[in-house]
C-alpha cells in the first residue's frame, strides 16, 4: 500500500516551471498499475514531484494548484503494440464531459474540474499525458512484460522526456532509444 | 393536471450526491400511489469478503467502501476490534483519532454545502452554473475542503483511503511541530465556517416538518465522534452493543442498499446532523454553539432543509476542534499499543459526516474476521427519505414533473446521501394515475 512519502516540488525547470507527475489507475487491475509503477521508480530517482491518485475525482481539483506543468500517466488502449509510449497535450476543449458532471460525485472528471477552475478564474497548470499503451487490465498485480519494458525506458529517459515537454508537442509517439517522432 | 391521470415521474440518475441511485414517484388520483428510492449501484459485498481475512488489514479495506468518509469506517472497524480485544488506546491516540475524524467532518461537510448542496437553494443546476455569481464562497469552500484533506494527509499518510490507522493505534503518529504549522490554516477555517453559517442561514428553507425520531451517539463529556450511547429523540439511550436490538436492516427487493427500521415499530429514524445537532447541542464548542444561537435554532429543528445549516454549525465544531487538539497534542510515547490476538467479537458505533455507522466484527484466535457486520448512515436515512418524499410530493402535485423532481432531489440531499456506502443510490421516477 502506498504512502505519500514526496509531496515536495522541486525546483523550477525552466520554462516549465514546477513539474507534478501524477499516476492513475488501479493497482489491482494487471497493466493499469502502470502509472502507480511509473510513480513509484520516479520518486527515487528525486527529478520531479510526484503523486499518485488512485481514484481521481475532486481531489485533482487540489492538485492543479501545486504545479505550473502536470503529466498525468496512465493506462492507453488506443490500438498500438503494448508498450508503445504516447505524450499527448491535454486541454480542456479536446475533451469529451463524461456527460455524468451533474450526477454523482463519480461523474466529476478532469474536465469538469477545469469548467470549475476556469468559472471560478483558477488558471489551471499545462497538461500533457503520457500514455502507456497496456496489454491488459484485467485482475491482477503484475504489468506485462511490454509494460514493464515501457516503464523502465520511461524512467531512464526522464530527462530527454522533460525537454520534449520543453518544445511543445499536441501529440506524439515517444520513443526514447531513438528519437521522439512526429505523428 | 387532471386527477384521473396516472404520471409517473422517473429521475434516473441523481445528481449531485456520492454514487448511483434514482427516484420513482407514482401519482394516481391526486394522491401519491409510490415512492421509491432505487439504488441500483451494485452491491459490493464487503461484509463478505472481509470474512478469513486478518484483524490489522480490516481498517485499510473498510477504508475502501468510501472516498468521502473513509476515516469513519476505520474509525467504526478499529473501535469494534478493539472493544473484542479489550484493547484500550493511548489517550493521546484517541485524541489524534478524533483530529482524523474532525478533518475527515471538514472535507466532507465543505464538499457537501458548497459544491453539492447550496445549488439546489440558489437555483442552479451545478457548482459550476453558480460559479459567476458565488465565486468567492465557492473558493471559500474549496479552501476548506482543502484544509480538510491536507489535514488528513498529514494525519493518514494520503487524503483519499489513509493508511496510518491501525488496531490499537496509529502505525505512525505526526510530529507536534508538523500539526502547530496547520495553526494559521485552521484560524482561517474558524472564520470562514462561521462566515459558511451565516451565508447558508440566508437561505431560503422549503416548510417541511415531518415528527422525526432523530438518533445520534450521545457522550456526556464531548460532542460525540468516537464513541458513545446510542440516544433518540424518544426516549432511546443504550449502549453501542445494544444496537442491533433497537434497529434492523431489511432487504427491499428494488435496492442494492438495506434498509434500517426501529425493530419493534419499523418506523424510520434520522440520522446526522441534524440528529446530532438536536440531541448533543449543549456539547458544541463556545463559536459553533454560539453560531446555532445566532442563527435562531431552537430544538427541536424538524424542518430537514435546515440540515445544510447544522452542517455548517458542525463545520466550525470540527475546525474549532482540530485547532484545539493540535494546540494542545504531544506526541504518544507509543503510536500504538501492543496486544495478544485471541478469538473474540466486538462492536462499536462512531459519527461518520452523515450520521451513525455501526460495525460488528467476530474474530477467530488467528485473528481472522468470522463475521462482519456494517450498518451505514445512508441505508438507516433509506426508508426515512421515501416517508419524506412522500410528506413532500402532495403539496407539490400541481406543479410541472420538472419541477417536483428537482424538489425530491433537493429533498434527497438534505440527508448528504452516501449511495456507494449503502451498497456497501438515485434515477426519479413519477408515475401519475
Amino acid at each position: 500500500m502506498e504512502i505519500e512519502q514526496n509531496r515536495a516540488l522541486g525546483e523550477p525547470i525552466d520554462n516549465l516551471g514546477r513539474v507534478l507527475v501524477v499516476g492513475l489507475g488501479s493497482g489491482l487491475a494487471g497493466d493499469d498499475a502502470v502509472g502507480l509503477q511509473l510513480i513509484s521508480q520516479l520518486r527515487q530517482q528525486g527529478l520531479v514531484a510526484c503523486h499518485f491518485l488512485e481514484l481521481p475525482q475532486m481531489d485533482v481539483l487540489e492538485i492543479l494548484d501545486e504545479a505550473d506543468t502536470i503529466v498525468f500517466v496512465d493506462a492507453l488502449v488506443s490500438g498500438a503494440a503494448p508498450g508503445t509510449v504516447q505524450l499527448l497535450a491535454l486541454s480542456a476543449a479536446q475533451m469529451e464531459s463524461r456527460n455524468e458532471a451533474a450526477f454523482s460525485l463519480h461523474g466529476w472528471g478532469l474536465k469538469e474540474i477545469l469548467e470549475l477552475r476556469g468559472a471560478l478564474d483558477l488558471q489551471s497548470p499545462r497538461m500533457f499525458l503520457l500514455g502507456i499503451e497496456i496489454e491488459s487490465a484485467a485482475p491482477g498485480t503484475e504489468l506485462s512484460a511490454a509494460v514493464q519494458m515501457a516503464v523502465k525506458k520511461v524512467v531512464q529517459h526522464f530527462p530527454q522526456l522533460l525537454d520534449q515537454l520543453q518544445e511543445g508537442t499536441e501529440r506524439r509517439l515517444w520513443e526514447p532509444d531513438t528519437a521522439s517522432t512526429e505523428r | 393536471m387532471t386527477q384521473d391521470i396516472t404520471r409517473t415521474l422517473r429521475l434516473e440518475n441523481l445528481s449531485r450526491v456520492e454514487g448511483e441511485g434514482g427516484i420513482s414517484l407514482c401519482l394516481e388520483g391526486g394522491q401519491v400511489k409510490d415512492v421509491q428510492l432505487n439504488i441500483f449501484e451494485p452491491p459490493r459485498f464487503f461484509e463478505a469478503f472481509l470474512q478469513g481475512r486478518h484483524i490489522q488489514e480490516v481498517p485499510d479495506i473498510v477504508a475502501r467502501i468510501c472516498g468521502i468518509c473513509p476515516v469513519a469506517y476505520q474509525m467504526s472497524s478499529v473501535h469494534a476490534l478493539e472493544n473484542g480485544l479489550g484493547v484500550v488506546a493511548d489517550p493521546a491516540v484517541r485524541a489524534l483519532r478524533r483530529l482524523l475524524y474532525c478533518a475527515e467532518w471538514i472535507e466532507s461537510h465543505a464538499l457537501h454545502i458548497y459544491l453539492l448542496h447550496a445549488p439546489d437553494f440558489l437555483g442552479y443546476e451545478s457548482a459550476v452554473s453558480m460559479a459567476e455569481k458565488y465565486g468567492a464562497e465557492l473558493k471559500r469552500g474549496l479552501r476548506l475542503k482543502k484544509i480538510g484533506n491536507h489535514l488528513l494527509e498529514l494525519l493518514g499518510g494520503r487524503a483519499i483511503h489513509p493508511v496510518s490507522v491501525c488496531v490499537g493505534g496509529f502505525y505512525k503518529v505526526p510530529q507536534r511541530e508538523e500539526l502547530l504549522k496547520l495553526r494559521s490554516d485552521l484560524d482561517w477555517a474558524i472564520k470562514a465556517s462561521l462566515e459558511t453559517v451565516t451565508w447558508v442561514g440566508g437561505f431560503r428553507f422549503p416548510d417541511l416538518t415531518p415528527d422525526y425520531e432523530f438518533v445520534c451517539l450521545s457522550h456526556p463529556d464531548e460532542y460525540a465522534m468516537n464513541e458513545g450511547h446510542v440516544a433518540s429523540s424518544r426516549g432511546l439511550n443504550l449502549p453501542p452493543s445494544q444496537f442491533e436490538h433497537a434497529f434492523l436492516e431489511e432487504h427491499v427487493q428494488r435496492s442494492t442498499a438495506l434498509h434500517s427500521v426501529r425493530a419493534q415499530a419499523g418506523t424510520s429514524y434520522f440520522v446526522g446532523p441534524l440528529a446530532r445537532l438536536n440531541l448533543n447541542h449543549d456539547k458544541l464548542l463556545p463559536q459553533a454553539k454560539q453560531a446555532w444561537m445566532a442563527a435562531g435554532m431552537t430544538p427541536p429543528v424538524r424542518n430537514p432543509f435546515l440540515g445544510a445549516l447544522a452542517r455548517a454549525v458542525e463545520l466550525v465544531h470540527a475546525c474549532e476542534e482540530a485547532l484545539a487538539i493540535i494546540e494542545s497534542y504531544q506526541e504518544p510515547q507509543r503510536s500504538r499499543v501492543d496486544f495478544s490476538i485471541r478469538k473474540g467479537e466486538g462492536c462499536a458505533a462512531t459519527e461518520a459526516p452523515r450520521g451513525i455507522l455501526f460495525h460488528r466484527y467476530r474474530f477467530s484466535e488467528q485473528g481472522l474476521i468470522e463475521f462482519a457486520k456494517i450498518v451505514p448512515p445512508t441505508s438507516q436515512n433509506l426508508r426515512r427519505m421515501e416517508d419524506d418524499l412522500r410528506l413532500l410530493v402532495p403539496s407539490l402535485m400541481q406543479r410541472p414533473d420538472e419541477e417536483i423532481i428537482r424538489a425530491c432531489e433537493h429533498l434527497v440531499r438534505n440527508y448528504d446521501p452516501c449511495i456507494s456506502c449503502s451498497t456497501h443510490f438515485t434515477k426519479v421516477r413519477i408515475r401519475r394515475n
